[in-house]
Protein backbone atom coordinates (compact mmCIF):
# COMPACT_ATOMS: atom_id res chain seq x y z
CA UNK A 1 0.00 0.00 0.00
CA UNK A 2 1.28 3.23 -0.75
CA UNK A 3 0.69 6.13 1.37
CA UNK A 4 2.37 9.77 2.23
CA UNK A 5 4.06 10.73 4.89
CA UNK A 6 4.63 13.90 7.05
CA UNK A 7 6.02 14.75 10.66
CA UNK A 8 3.72 16.06 12.73
CA UNK A 9 4.82 19.54 14.64
CA UNK A 10 4.07 19.24 17.96
CA UNK A 11 4.84 20.15 21.88
CA UNK A 12 5.34 16.88 23.31
CA UNK A 13 8.55 15.59 25.48
CA UNK A 14 10.56 13.68 22.65
CA UNK A 15 7.72 13.75 19.61
CA UNK A 16 8.55 11.13 16.93
CA UNK A 17 4.56 11.63 15.54
CA UNK A 18 3.57 11.01 12.07
CA UNK A 19 0.82 11.48 9.77
CA UNK A 20 0.42 8.89 7.19
CA UNK A 21 -2.38 9.36 4.00
CA UNK A 22 -3.66 5.99 3.28
CA UNK A 23 -5.25 5.04 0.06
CA UNK A 24 -8.38 3.46 1.96
CA UNK A 25 -10.09 4.29 5.32
CA UNK A 26 -8.95 4.08 8.98
CA UNK A 27 -11.54 1.81 9.21
CA UNK A 28 -10.02 -0.78 7.00
CA UNK A 29 -6.62 -0.21 8.26
CA UNK A 30 -7.51 -1.05 11.93
CA UNK A 31 -9.34 -3.98 10.22
CA UNK A 32 -6.12 -5.41 9.26
CA UNK A 33 -4.14 -4.62 12.15
CA UNK A 34 -2.45 -7.94 13.36
CA UNK A 35 -3.26 -9.51 16.66
CA UNK A 36 -0.95 -7.94 18.66
CA UNK A 37 -1.92 -4.76 18.70
CA UNK A 38 -4.15 -3.43 21.38
CA UNK A 39 -7.58 -1.68 19.99
CA UNK A 40 -9.75 0.58 21.44
CA UNK A 41 -12.33 1.84 19.13
CA UNK A 42 -14.65 4.52 20.37
CA UNK A 43 -17.94 4.34 17.84
CA UNK A 44 -19.66 7.47 20.50
CA UNK A 45 -17.73 10.08 19.86
CA UNK A 46 -19.03 12.65 16.49
CA UNK A 47 -16.56 11.15 14.10
CA UNK A 48 -15.81 7.70 15.27
CA UNK A 49 -11.85 6.96 16.01
CA UNK A 50 -9.94 3.85 16.26
CA UNK A 51 -6.57 3.96 18.75
CA UNK A 52 -4.34 1.14 18.79
CA UNK A 53 -0.91 0.34 20.90
CA UNK A 54 1.45 -2.04 20.22
CA UNK A 55 4.89 -2.29 21.74
CA UNK A 56 5.06 1.77 22.43
CA UNK A 57 3.86 2.33 18.94
CA UNK A 58 0.43 4.47 19.03
CA UNK A 59 -1.12 4.79 16.09
CA UNK A 60 -4.76 6.35 15.85
CA UNK A 61 -7.38 7.69 13.26
CA UNK A 62 -10.43 8.74 12.47
CA UNK A 63 -12.53 5.45 11.33
CA UNK A 64 -13.89 6.83 8.42
CA UNK A 65 -10.81 8.96 7.32
CA UNK A 66 -8.12 7.94 5.04
CA UNK A 67 -5.10 9.28 7.30
CA UNK A 68 -3.61 8.27 10.47
CA UNK A 69 -0.93 9.37 13.00
CA UNK A 70 1.19 7.42 14.96
CA UNK A 71 3.47 8.17 17.40
CA UNK A 72 6.52 5.85 17.82
CA UNK A 73 8.57 5.23 21.06
CA UNK A 74 11.64 6.92 22.39
CA UNK A 75 13.36 4.04 22.28
CA UNK A 76 14.76 2.89 18.64
CA UNK A 77 12.24 5.11 17.22
CA UNK A 78 13.58 5.06 13.47
CA UNK A 79 13.80 1.24 13.65
CA UNK A 80 9.97 1.09 14.82
CA UNK A 81 9.00 3.34 12.74
CA UNK A 82 10.57 1.47 9.90
CA UNK A 83 9.42 -1.79 10.54
CA UNK A 84 6.11 0.33 10.67
CA UNK A 85 6.26 1.47 7.03
CA UNK A 86 7.66 -1.43 5.82
CA UNK A 87 4.51 -3.37 7.17
CA UNK A 88 2.32 -0.59 5.88
CA UNK A 89 3.57 -1.18 2.60
CA UNK A 90 3.13 -4.97 2.79
CA UNK A 91 -0.37 -4.51 3.60
CA UNK A 92 -1.42 -3.08 -0.28
CA UNK A 93 -2.30 -6.24 -1.74
CA UNK A 94 -4.58 -7.20 1.08
CA UNK A 95 -6.41 -4.15 1.34
CA UNK A 96 -6.57 -3.74 -2.48
CA UNK A 97 -8.41 -7.43 -2.32
CA UNK A 98 -10.91 -5.53 0.50
CA UNK A 99 -11.93 -2.47 -1.84
CA UNK B 1 -16.00 31.23 7.46
CA UNK B 2 -14.48 27.97 9.16
CA UNK B 3 -16.92 26.45 11.41
CA UNK B 4 -14.26 24.93 13.21
CA UNK B 5 -13.74 26.17 17.13
CA UNK B 6 -10.52 27.99 17.60
CA UNK B 7 -9.58 27.74 21.05
CA UNK B 8 -5.75 28.24 20.39
CA UNK B 9 -5.95 31.90 20.52
CA UNK B 10 -2.53 31.75 23.06
CA UNK B 11 -0.70 30.76 20.17
CA UNK B 12 -1.76 32.85 18.09
CA UNK B 13 -5.33 34.95 17.62
CA UNK B 14 -8.00 34.30 15.41
CA UNK B 15 -10.75 35.55 14.07
CA UNK B 16 -8.87 39.08 13.32
CA UNK B 17 -10.25 41.96 13.72
CA UNK B 18 -12.25 43.87 11.06
CA UNK B 19 -9.52 46.08 8.87
CA UNK B 20 -6.62 43.82 9.90
CA UNK B 21 -6.46 41.66 6.44
CA UNK B 22 -7.72 45.09 4.68
CA UNK B 23 -4.67 47.16 5.70
CA UNK B 24 -2.47 44.18 5.36
CA UNK B 25 -3.65 43.91 1.70
CA UNK B 26 -3.75 47.61 1.35
CA UNK B 27 0.10 47.77 2.37
CA UNK B 28 1.44 45.01 0.14
CA UNK B 29 -0.22 46.81 -2.63
CA UNK B 30 0.48 50.33 -2.17
CA UNK B 31 4.01 51.80 -2.60
CA UNK B 32 6.60 50.64 0.28
CA UNK B 33 7.13 53.07 3.05
CA UNK B 34 9.70 55.33 3.40
CA UNK B 35 11.69 53.17 5.99
CA UNK B 36 13.10 56.00 8.62
CA UNK B 37 13.98 58.01 5.41
CA UNK B 38 10.88 59.82 4.88
CA UNK B 39 10.05 63.85 5.62
CA UNK B 40 7.09 65.01 8.55
CA UNK B 41 4.43 64.27 5.39
CA UNK B 42 5.12 60.72 5.32
CA UNK B 43 2.80 58.11 7.19
CA UNK B 44 5.40 55.99 8.65
CA UNK B 45 3.12 53.08 10.17
CA UNK B 46 6.58 51.54 12.01
CA UNK B 47 6.25 55.27 14.50
CA UNK B 48 2.65 55.40 14.57
CA UNK B 49 2.59 51.71 16.34
CA UNK B 50 5.47 52.47 18.40
CA UNK B 51 3.49 55.57 19.50
CA UNK B 52 -0.09 53.30 20.03
CA UNK B 53 2.16 50.70 21.87
CA UNK B 54 3.82 52.94 24.36
CA UNK B 55 0.32 53.90 25.18
CA UNK B 56 -0.80 50.54 25.86
CA UNK B 57 2.40 49.44 27.89
CA UNK B 58 2.59 52.65 29.81
CA UNK B 59 5.99 54.16 28.64
CA UNK B 60 6.51 57.70 28.23
CA UNK B 61 8.12 57.37 24.64
CA UNK B 62 7.50 55.36 21.69
CA UNK B 63 10.97 55.64 20.59
CA UNK B 64 12.40 52.96 23.55
CA UNK B 65 10.36 50.35 21.68
CA UNK B 66 12.26 48.44 18.95
CA UNK B 67 9.97 46.33 16.47
CA UNK B 68 10.84 42.98 15.35
CA UNK B 69 8.50 40.18 14.37
CA UNK B 70 7.54 38.57 17.88
CA UNK B 71 8.26 38.27 21.39
CA UNK B 72 10.79 35.50 21.09
CA UNK B 73 13.09 38.21 18.99
CA UNK B 74 12.58 41.01 21.84
CA UNK B 75 13.32 38.39 24.76
CA UNK B 76 16.28 37.11 22.72
CA UNK B 77 17.75 40.53 22.43
CA UNK B 78 17.17 41.66 25.71
CA UNK B 79 18.83 37.98 27.36
CA UNK B 80 21.62 38.13 25.04
CA UNK B 81 22.36 42.21 24.71
CA UNK B 82 22.46 42.24 28.36
CA UNK B 83 25.54 43.05 30.15
CA UNK B 84 26.51 40.09 32.16
CA UNK B 85 29.12 38.43 32.99
CA UNK B 86 30.68 35.27 34.11
CA UNK B 87 29.43 34.84 37.66
CA UNK B 88 26.66 37.13 37.49
CA UNK B 89 23.14 35.59 38.48
CA UNK B 90 19.70 35.96 36.72
CA UNK B 91 16.43 34.78 38.28
CA UNK B 92 13.30 33.49 36.34
CA UNK B 93 11.13 31.17 36.93
CA UNK B 94 9.99 27.83 35.92
CA UNK B 95 6.89 29.36 33.91
CA UNK B 96 9.33 31.04 31.51
CA UNK B 97 8.88 29.91 27.89
CA UNK B 98 11.34 28.42 25.57
CA UNK B 99 12.20 32.37 24.12
CA UNK B 100 13.35 32.75 27.45
CA UNK B 101 14.67 29.89 28.77
CA UNK B 102 17.24 28.67 25.71
CA UNK B 103 18.77 32.21 25.15
CA UNK B 104 19.24 31.87 28.92
CA UNK B 105 21.06 28.15 28.71
CA UNK B 106 23.17 29.39 26.04
CA UNK B 107 24.44 31.83 27.97
CA UNK B 108 24.74 29.85 31.10
CA UNK B 109 26.59 27.40 28.71
CA UNK B 110 28.71 29.80 27.14
CA UNK B 111 29.75 32.44 29.30
CA UNK B 112 29.34 31.14 32.84
CA UNK B 113 26.28 33.05 33.76
CA UNK B 114 24.15 31.24 36.67
CA UNK B 115 20.76 31.09 36.41
CA UNK B 116 17.81 30.02 38.90
CA UNK B 117 14.45 29.32 38.47
CA UNK B 118 11.92 29.67 40.69
CA UNK B 119 9.11 26.85 41.52
CA UNK B 120 5.86 27.91 40.72
CA UNK B 121 2.85 27.09 42.73
CA UNK B 122 0.37 24.23 41.14
CA UNK B 123 -1.32 27.00 39.12
CA UNK B 124 1.98 28.49 37.30
CA UNK B 125 2.40 31.25 39.65
CA UNK B 126 5.76 31.99 41.70
CA UNK B 127 4.91 33.09 45.34
CA UNK B 128 5.82 36.37 46.61
CA UNK B 129 7.62 35.34 49.67
CA UNK B 130 9.76 32.85 47.31
CA UNK B 131 10.68 35.44 45.23
CA UNK B 132 11.89 38.18 47.69
CA UNK B 133 13.95 35.23 49.47
CA UNK B 134 15.63 34.62 46.21
CA UNK B 135 16.03 37.87 45.21
CA UNK B 136 17.92 38.69 49.02
CA UNK B 137 19.95 35.56 48.60
CA UNK B 138 21.17 35.87 44.99
CA UNK B 139 20.94 39.60 44.19
CA UNK B 140 20.56 38.84 40.21
CA UNK B 141 21.74 41.06 37.83
CA UNK B 142 18.85 40.43 36.26
CA UNK B 143 15.13 38.90 36.95
CA UNK B 144 12.73 37.85 34.35
CA UNK B 145 9.49 36.30 34.76
CA UNK B 146 5.99 36.12 32.55
CA UNK B 147 3.59 38.61 32.88
CA UNK B 148 0.96 35.19 32.36
CA UNK B 149 1.32 31.81 32.34
CA UNK B 150 0.80 30.68 28.79
CA UNK B 151 0.02 26.95 30.33
CA UNK B 152 -2.15 28.12 32.51
CA UNK B 153 -3.77 31.82 32.54
CA UNK B 154 -2.08 32.89 35.63
CA UNK B 155 -0.87 36.40 36.19
CA UNK B 156 1.74 37.72 38.21
CA UNK B 157 1.17 40.78 40.26
CA UNK B 158 4.13 42.34 38.19
CA UNK B 159 4.20 45.89 39.80
CA UNK B 160 5.14 43.76 42.98
CA UNK B 161 7.61 41.59 41.66
CA UNK B 162 9.49 43.97 39.92
CA UNK B 163 9.51 46.60 42.86
CA UNK B 164 11.05 43.80 44.69
CA UNK B 165 13.60 42.82 42.52
CA UNK B 166 14.22 46.96 41.76
CA UNK B 167 14.92 47.25 45.22
CA UNK B 168 17.32 44.44 45.51
CA UNK B 169 19.40 46.02 42.37
CA UNK B 170 18.13 43.78 39.28
CA UNK B 171 16.94 44.72 36.03
CA UNK B 172 13.37 43.66 35.09
CA UNK B 173 12.44 42.08 31.94
CA UNK B 174 8.75 41.75 31.73
CA UNK B 175 7.78 39.06 29.15
CA UNK B 176 4.13 40.65 28.50
CA UNK B 177 3.76 38.05 25.28
CA UNK B 178 0.29 36.34 26.74
CA UNK B 179 -1.05 39.73 28.41
CA UNK B 180 -0.41 42.96 26.56
CA UNK B 181 -4.10 43.43 25.18
CA UNK B 182 -5.42 41.26 27.62
CA UNK B 183 -4.03 42.60 31.12
CA UNK B 184 -3.49 46.18 31.80
CA UNK B 185 0.32 47.09 31.87
CA UNK B 186 1.64 50.36 33.00
CA UNK B 187 5.44 49.28 32.65
CA UNK B 188 6.74 52.98 33.38
CA UNK B 189 4.79 53.36 36.63
CA UNK B 190 5.82 49.51 37.68
CA UNK B 191 9.29 49.98 36.98
CA UNK B 192 10.03 47.60 34.42
CA UNK B 193 13.21 48.13 32.94
CA UNK B 194 12.50 45.48 29.19
CA UNK B 195 9.23 44.46 28.02
CA UNK B 196 8.68 42.26 25.14
CA UNK B 197 5.34 41.46 23.50
CA UNK B 198 3.97 40.15 20.13
CA UNK B 199 1.50 41.33 18.16
CA UNK B 200 -0.46 38.30 17.13
CA UNK B 201 -1.83 37.41 20.23
CA UNK B 202 -4.25 39.45 22.67
CA UNK B 203 -3.30 42.20 20.64
CA UNK B 204 -5.23 40.79 17.60
CA UNK B 205 -2.18 41.36 15.42
CA UNK B 206 -0.90 39.34 12.49
CA UNK B 207 2.22 37.07 12.98
CA UNK B 208 5.26 38.74 12.30
CA UNK B 209 4.95 41.18 14.73
CA UNK B 210 6.75 42.09 17.72
CA UNK B 211 9.02 43.66 19.73
CA UNK B 212 11.08 44.74 22.85
CA UNK B 213 11.11 48.22 25.28
CA UNK B 214 14.04 49.18 26.35
CA UNK B 215 14.44 51.55 29.57
CA UNK B 216 16.56 54.52 28.85
CA UNK B 217 19.52 53.59 30.93
CA UNK B 218 19.56 50.51 30.04
CA UNK B 219 22.47 49.75 27.17
CA UNK B 220 21.75 46.63 25.02
CA UNK B 221 24.58 45.10 22.83
CA UNK B 222 22.70 44.63 19.62
CA UNK B 223 22.85 41.03 19.32
CA UNK B 224 21.15 41.48 15.82
CA UNK B 225 23.39 44.01 13.08
CA UNK B 226 22.63 45.51 9.76
CA UNK B 227 21.10 47.94 7.45
CA UNK B 228 20.00 50.53 9.29
CA UNK B 229 18.61 53.11 6.34
CA UNK B 230 21.00 55.65 8.27
CA UNK B 231 24.20 55.75 10.04
CA UNK B 232 25.52 53.85 6.91
CA UNK B 233 29.16 55.11 7.30
CA UNK B 234 29.30 53.53 11.05
CA UNK B 235 30.79 50.11 11.75
CA UNK B 236 28.84 49.62 14.68
CA UNK B 237 25.00 49.85 15.28
CA UNK B 238 23.43 53.35 15.98
CA UNK B 239 23.32 54.17 19.40
CA UNK B 240 20.01 55.81 19.22
CA UNK B 241 16.39 54.29 19.86
CA UNK B 242 15.13 52.03 18.35
CA UNK B 243 17.61 51.93 15.71
CA UNK B 244 19.90 50.36 18.26
CA UNK B 245 18.28 47.39 18.02
CA UNK B 246 16.64 46.92 14.52
CA UNK B 247 17.94 46.10 11.72
CA UNK B 248 17.37 45.22 8.46
CA UNK B 249 13.94 45.55 6.55
CA UNK B 250 10.74 45.57 8.83
CA UNK B 251 7.73 43.67 8.12
CA UNK B 252 5.61 47.19 6.72
CA UNK B 253 2.48 44.76 5.40
CA UNK B 254 2.36 43.12 8.78
CA UNK B 255 2.92 45.94 11.11
CA UNK B 256 -0.01 47.77 9.45
CA UNK B 257 -2.10 45.09 10.22
CA UNK B 258 -1.10 45.33 13.84
CA UNK B 259 -1.75 49.23 13.61
CA UNK B 260 -5.27 48.17 12.15
CA UNK B 261 -5.79 45.63 15.65
CA UNK B 262 -4.46 48.74 17.72
CA UNK B 263 -6.87 50.89 16.56
CA UNK B 264 -10.51 48.41 16.06
CA UNK B 265 -9.31 47.57 19.78
CA UNK B 266 -9.13 51.51 21.14
CA UNK B 267 -12.78 51.97 19.63
CA UNK B 268 -13.75 48.24 21.44
CA UNK B 269 -12.46 47.95 24.35
CA UNK B 270 -12.39 44.55 25.60
CA UNK B 271 -15.16 43.74 27.93
CA UNK B 272 -13.41 41.17 30.46
CA UNK B 273 -16.43 40.18 32.50
CA UNK B 274 -18.74 38.32 29.69
CA UNK B 275 -15.20 36.53 28.89
CA UNK B 276 -14.25 35.83 32.91
CA UNK B 277 -18.47 34.34 33.09
CA UNK B 278 -17.47 31.82 29.86
CA UNK B 279 -14.10 30.87 31.50
CA UNK B 280 -15.55 30.46 34.50
CA UNK B 281 -18.21 28.10 32.93
CA UNK B 282 -15.47 26.64 30.53
CA UNK B 283 -13.66 25.61 33.96
CA UNK B 284 -16.66 24.06 35.56
CA UNK B 285 -18.40 22.23 32.28
CA UNK B 286 -15.03 20.42 32.65
CA UNK B 287 -14.16 19.30 36.33
CA UNK B 288 -18.12 18.18 35.28
CA UNK B 289 -16.92 16.28 32.68
CA UNK B 290 -13.98 14.21 35.10
CA UNK B 291 -11.18 16.72 34.04
CA UNK B 292 -8.72 17.43 36.22
CA UNK B 293 -8.79 21.31 35.56
CA UNK B 294 -5.77 23.87 36.74
CA UNK B 295 -7.60 26.32 38.41
CA UNK B 296 -5.09 29.77 38.98
CA UNK B 297 -6.77 32.75 41.51
CA UNK B 298 -7.30 35.75 40.89
CA UNK B 299 -7.02 37.70 37.69
CA UNK B 300 -6.13 35.34 34.72
CA UNK B 301 -5.80 35.17 30.91
CA UNK B 302 -8.33 33.47 28.98
CA UNK B 303 -6.74 30.13 28.97
CA UNK B 304 -7.80 26.48 30.78
CA UNK B 305 -5.43 23.98 31.08
CA UNK B 306 -6.76 20.71 31.98
CA UNK B 307 -6.14 17.07 31.71
CA UNK B 308 -8.47 13.89 31.52
CA UNK B 309 -7.70 11.02 33.80
CA UNK B 310 -6.82 7.76 31.76
CA UNK B 311 -6.62 9.68 28.70
CA UNK B 312 -2.90 11.27 27.25
CA UNK B 313 -3.29 14.93 26.33
CA UNK B 314 -2.20 13.69 22.84
CA UNK B 315 -5.15 11.46 22.56
CA UNK B 316 -7.62 13.95 23.95
CA UNK B 317 -6.25 16.88 22.12
CA UNK B 318 -6.67 14.52 18.71
CA UNK B 319 -9.53 13.95 19.34
CA UNK B 320 -11.35 17.38 19.80
CA UNK B 321 -9.63 18.62 16.67
CA UNK B 322 -10.23 15.19 14.46
CA UNK B 323 -13.45 14.15 15.39
CA UNK B 324 -15.01 17.33 17.17
CA UNK B 325 -13.29 20.29 15.21
CA UNK B 326 -12.39 21.71 18.31
CA UNK B 327 -8.81 23.99 17.52
CA UNK B 328 -6.74 23.27 20.96
CA UNK B 329 -3.40 22.94 22.10
CA UNK B 330 -1.39 20.01 23.91
CA UNK B 331 1.86 19.09 25.26
CA UNK B 332 4.62 21.19 27.07
CA UNK B 333 3.09 24.24 25.28
CA UNK B 334 6.75 25.50 25.04
CA UNK B 335 6.95 25.34 28.90
CA UNK B 336 8.65 22.38 29.88
CA UNK B 337 9.80 23.48 33.43
CA UNK B 338 6.69 24.59 34.44
CA UNK B 339 5.17 20.83 34.77
CA UNK B 340 7.17 19.75 37.51
CA UNK B 341 5.19 22.41 39.69
CA UNK B 342 1.99 21.66 38.29
CA UNK B 343 2.29 17.79 39.10
CA UNK B 344 0.80 16.92 35.57
CA UNK B 345 3.27 15.81 32.30
CA UNK B 346 1.56 18.21 30.24
CA UNK B 347 -1.99 19.38 29.54
CA UNK B 348 -4.37 19.96 27.13
CA UNK B 349 -4.65 24.10 26.48
CA UNK B 350 -8.21 25.77 25.75
CA UNK B 351 -7.61 29.42 25.25
CA UNK B 352 -10.15 31.74 24.35
CA UNK B 353 -10.60 35.43 22.66
CA UNK B 354 -12.95 37.98 22.93
CA UNK B 355 -14.93 36.47 19.70
CA UNK B 356 -15.09 33.21 21.47
CA UNK B 357 -19.10 32.42 22.02
CA UNK B 358 -21.10 30.73 24.79
CA UNK B 359 -21.98 27.97 22.22
CA UNK B 360 -18.45 26.91 21.50
CA UNK B 361 -18.01 26.74 25.18
CA UNK B 362 -20.98 24.54 25.35
CA UNK B 363 -19.80 22.13 22.49
CA UNK B 364 -16.02 22.14 23.94
CA UNK B 365 -17.68 20.76 27.29
CA UNK B 366 -19.82 18.31 25.56
CA UNK B 367 -16.99 16.98 23.23
CA UNK B 368 -15.03 16.56 26.59
CA UNK B 369 -17.80 14.87 28.53
CA UNK B 370 -18.20 12.15 25.15
CA UNK B 371 -14.21 11.92 25.38
CA UNK B 372 -14.64 10.84 28.88
CA UNK B 373 -17.44 8.24 28.12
Amino acid sequence: MKFERKKVENCFADSRTYEYRIPVSARELEEALPNPWEMRRNEKLRRPVFIAEKEGIRLKGILAGNTVRASFPETEWERRQREFEEWLEGLEIDLEKNV
Amino acid sequence: MDKRIYLNNAATSWPKPDGVAEAVKKALEALPGSMHRGGIEDFDVFAAVRQRMARLMGVADGEDIALGPNATWGLNLALHGFPLEAGDVVIATKAEHNSVLRPLHDREAREGIRVLYLDTDETGCVRAEAWEEALKKHRPKLAVFPHASNVTGAVHDAAAMAALAKSFGAAVLLDASQSLGWIPVEADSWGIDMLAFTGHKYLLGPQGTGGLFVRKGIRLRPWLQGGTGIHSDLAEMPVEMPLHLEAGTGNEPSFHGLLAALEWAGEHPLETAEISSLVLCLREGLQEAGARVILPEGETTPVVSFTLPGESAADVGYLLEESYDIICRTGLHCAPKIFSCLGVPETVRLSLSRFTSREEIHAVIEAVRDIRG
